[in-house]
């Protein structure tokens, strides 16, 4: 923008410039920059003074936000850790289980439940593990509708609704859901493999007990098979098979499904 | 027993591994535990029952070299049985444990040491069933070969070599054997037991490899070979290998192998063999040519036997080699040698000249025989006749040549040589007879001649015309009465017999007409001064007579005298011949009969078979010349 003559004169009139007719132009812009800092200085120092006082307001306001949350949490956390201990029971894991109150270790004991390959052992017992068992391979089927009454059993539990749940605590409750449901699946097997074991353990001490043809089948290929590669590919496949054979061994003694053929 | 009390132990421990409680994730890891002492023990029971049916091919070795090792313990069967089953349960034990340590090897890190060495350790069940199943078979295999090796141990040092048996005789090996004996004894032998081991022991065993060499040489002569063998390396490889295997089934306590002699006897057999076989084979492929048609479509060709024939089985003989190369599937290397052989050419020279060349023989004597009778239907069923002029011209000529006549001619026809000879014999023959009949003629008007001035001799002091009257059936005769009752009269008695001629020959008529003439001349003679000196009276002489034979077959003349017979072909070059030999044979008679006055009547007999005039007739002359000059006389007389 150039100046016109009349403007140029008063801006030097008004800086006490226009005693001096040889001032320069870029003197004269050298104020004018001047003028503009000074200017754009006071409006900083006011915004940063407002932003400060708005900033502390917002972090109380985050602070109790977070306390909320962290309450709604805990709600929700409790509220799992009931549920957590309602599937247990469910899946008749009290029976066997023995979880370390202090260090949360877990120990499994399923001593006499499987005999000299029979399903033996006290009455609470083996109905805990083939009602557990019915009960675990039931609600495992269908992860998705287990998934949806853990979320609506916890929220019930910790008397909250879905939707006052932001978003991020929402997807925490579906992980940690996840988390829980298969941890206490996890369980559930831990207990079925330690049956498998007893009953396994029977059977190798009476190998002839085991008919399967496809066992068999098997041992005839690695008796003609040499030393090497294939021969323990060969002998990885008879221990995945006899563990086939001894789940449904324990499934048809039991009477129970076993969460392994759901696999 | 100790791995069943081992199993109510491996069961406790395994309950009391499982009833304490377990840490989390501990539960998968007792699984796979015991899944793999699950796997590792069907693997031990599969492998067992495995181990138990295989066999165990080891076994007869090392029983075999257990009891060599130890002899003294090993001499008898029964211990050496019972030590050799103790050892070999030990050794099946042992392969037991190694192959459960080679299956159960992936398994080494889970199993324990003492379950590792329960399933190493073989169920007795097992090792019974193996046991039973391998050592009496293994234990009589092994006994059996040391005890063959200890038995041709010692038969070597009593029994000769093959090249001791081929290079020395009987006296020398039994002095050798019976050192060799000797050398073996720590203690002398005493003499008297001396000639007992040479008769006891050396003797039969020098017998034995004598009677081998024998029977080695006739199997190598007998043993059949196979057809599809040719090359003389094969023949002799398969015969020394069949012979090895025969002879290595004898009973004998040393089995010689093939000796020198044998080697090459079987050589020189597989040498000669192929040759026999085609020789063998020879007469029975050769075929006789279609010489039937040979004949009927080319006469002209054949009109002599040979070369024809010659050629014709020299082809045969050549086609029955080629066809039984083939026959016999000769390879193409063995049948050229055998086709430069001369002993295989030879071979097939004298089977076409007994099999083909008398058949080709007889295929001619049938196509002459047609020929004769295509060209000669008369004379062939014997109903051709000569003329009487022709039969009077071969008696003339002494029965010689039989003439050429035209209708027999045939000069411009394929005849074969044997059909015109045929002809000519047949013509000669007919003419023979014929001229049989002018000689019977003859001989009937000589004969009358005779009996007529015989009787007018007689009865020369007679009415000639009254005993005329008789004989002649009329008191007056002239000379055309004489000769018509002479004609009569011969005609009469020669018509007495089979005659083909039935009407006097010509010349007969003309004897006739002569003697005629001659008869008439004496009657009308006086009676007392007709002399009729035939010959001079001559003083009681003695007479020699001479009979000469002459007979004929169908190849050979024979002339017998004196008891001699002298023989040659129809030929006349022979026939010179073999009038030279009766007239020099008559010479040297009548030089040695003759003493003192004699005089020889020279009979010439013609015997059988069809004697030619023409010889007759010459022999008569060289007699006659032999005989000029003295008073003997030669005649002629047809003795059928």
């Amino acid at each position: 923008m150039k100046l016109s003559p009349s403007l140029r004169r008063r801006i030097q009139r008004a800086l006490h410039l226009d005693a001096n007719p040889e001032s320069d132009i870029d003197e004269l812009n050298a104020v004018l920059l001047q003028i503009a800092l000074a200017l754009m200085l006071v409006f900083m120092i006011a915004f940063f003074l407002f932003m400060r006082n708005t900033g502390g307001e917002i972090s109380k306001v985050e602070a109790l936000r977070k306390e909320v949350e962290s309450a709604r949490r805990e709600k929700l956390l409790h509220a799992l850790e009931q549920m957590t201990e309602r599937y247990r029971v469910r899946y008749g894991l009290k029976a066997f289980q023995q979880i370390d109150p202090v260090s949360g270790a877990k120990q499994y004991d399923l001593s006499g439940i499987v005999e000299e390959g029979r399903f033996a052992g006290a009455e609470n017992p083996r109905r805990s593990f083939r009602l557990g068992g019915v009960a675990a391979c039931s609600d495992y089927s269908d992860p998705a509708a287990l998934e949806e009454r853990w979320r609506v059993d916890t929220l019930q539990t910790a008397a909250l609704r879905e939707e006052e749940l932001p978003s991020e605590l929402r997807g925490w409750l579906t992980s940690e859901i996840r988390r829980r449901s298969a941890m206490v699946r996890e369980e559930v097997e831990e207990v079925q493999a330690l049956a498998a074991a007893a009953l396994q353990s029977h059977f190798a001490n009476n190998p002839g007990l085991v008919r399967d043809p496809a066992v068999q089948e098997l041992l005839d290929r690695i008796a003609v098979e040499a030393p090497g590669t294939a021969r323990d590919l060969l002998l990885a496949e008879l221990a995945a098979r006899l563990k086939v054979h001894v789940y449904a061994e324990l499934r048809r003694i039991c009477d129970v499904p076993m969460l392994e053929n759901l696999r | 027993m100790r791995y069943f009390f081992a199993v109510p132990l491996v069961i406790v421990f395994a309950v009391l591994r499982l009833a304490a409680a377990v840490e989390e994730g501990e539960s998968r890891r007792l699984l796979d535990q015991e899944t793999g002492l699950l796997s590792a023990r069907l693997l031990a029971a599969d492998g067992g029952r495995r181990w138990s049916a295989a066999p165990f091919p080891e076994a007869e070795k090392l029983l075999f070299e257990r009891m060599k090792a130890d002899p003294i313990g090993a001499a008898s069967v029964a211990a050496a049985r019972k030590d050799g089953g103790t050892f070999l349960r030990d050794a099946l034990a042992a392969d037991y444990a190694a192959e459960l340590r080679r299956l159960l090897e992936p398994f080494r890190e889970e199993l324990q040491a003492e379950t590792e060495k329960m399933l190493e350790k073989v169920p007795s069940g097992l090792l019974e069933k193996k046991f039973a199943s391998v050592f009496p078979a293994a234990f009589s295999a092994a006994r059996k070969r040391l005890v063959a090796e200890q038995r041709a141990e010692l038969i070597g040092k009593v029994y000769p070599s093959e090249a001791e048996l081929e290079e020395t005789d009987d006296a020398e090996l039994t002095r050798l054997l019976t050192g060799r004996l000797l050398a073996r004894r720590n203690a002398p032998l005493f003499e008297e037991n001396l000639a007992f081991v040479r008769d006891t022991v050396i003797a039969p065993a020098i017998a034995s490899g004598r009677d081998q060499q024998k029977r080695q040489l006739e199997l190598a002569e007998r043993l059949p070979v196979a057809a599809d063998l040719w090359t003389a390396s094969e023949i002799v490889s398969v015969l020394e290998a069949e012979l090895a295997a025969e002879t290595a089934k004898w009973d004998d306590d040393k089995i010689y192998t093939l000796f020198r002699r044998t080697r090459r006897a079987i050589a020189d057999r597989a040498a000669r063999l192929p040759r026999e076989r085609v020789v063998a084979e020879l007469p029975r492929r050769i075929a006789v040519p279609d010489y039937a048609a040979l004949l009927a479509g080319e006469p002209e060709r054949h009109l002599t036997p040979e070369p024809g024939l010659t050629a014709l089985c020299e082809a045969a003989g050549r086609e029955a080699v080629i066809e039984t190369f083939r026959e016999l599937a000769v390879p193409e290397a063995v049948a050229a040698t055998l086709a430069a052989d001369g002993a295989v050419g030879t071979a097939a020279s004298a089977a076409a000249a007994k099999l083909v060349r008398p058949a080709l023989l007889d295929i001619r004597r049938k196509a002459t025989a047609a020929q004769f009778e295509k060209y000669c239907p008369e004379l062939e069923a014997n109903r051709w006749r000569a003329e009487p002029a022709v039969v009077e011209a071969y008696y003339a000529g002494g029965g010689g040549l039989p003439p050429t006549l035209p209708e027999f001619e045939f000069r411009d026809a394929p005849l074969f040589v044997e059909t015109r000879t045929a002809i000519a014999d047949r013509v000669r023959a007919v003419l023979s007879r014929a001229a049989g009949e002018v000689a019977e003629q003859f001989r009937l008007v000589a004969h009358e001649y005779d009996m007529v001035i015989g009787e007018m001799r007689k009865r020369r002091e007679e009415n000639v015309s009254g005993w005329l009257g008789r004989w002649f059936g009329s008191s007056g005769v002239s000379l055309a009465e004489i000769r018509e009752l002479y004609e009569a009269k011969v005609l009469k008695l020669y018509n007495a017999g089979q005659r083909e001629y039935r009407e006097l020959f010509d010349s007969v008529r003309s004897e006739i007409d002569v003697r005629s003439r001659a008869i008439l001349q004496q009657l009308e003679a006086e009676p007392e001064t007709r002399t009729i000196p035939e010959r001079e009276e001559r003083p009681p002489e003695h007479v020699i007579r001479c009979r000469i034979r002459v007979e004929a077959e169908p190849e050979m003349l024979h002339v017998r005298l004196n008891g001699r017979t002298f023989s040659a072909p129809p030929g006349e070059k022979s026939e010179r011949r073999l009038i030279a030999e009766t007239v020099g044979e008559w010479k040297r008679f009548s030089e040695a009969a003759a003493s003192g006055a004699a005089r020889f009547e020279v009979e010439l007999q013609i015997g059988g078979g069809p004697v030619y005039y023409r010889f007759v007739a010459h022999l008569r002359e060289e007699l006659k010349t032999a005989v000029a000059g003295s008073d003997a006389s030669v005649s002629d007389e047809l003795v059928r």
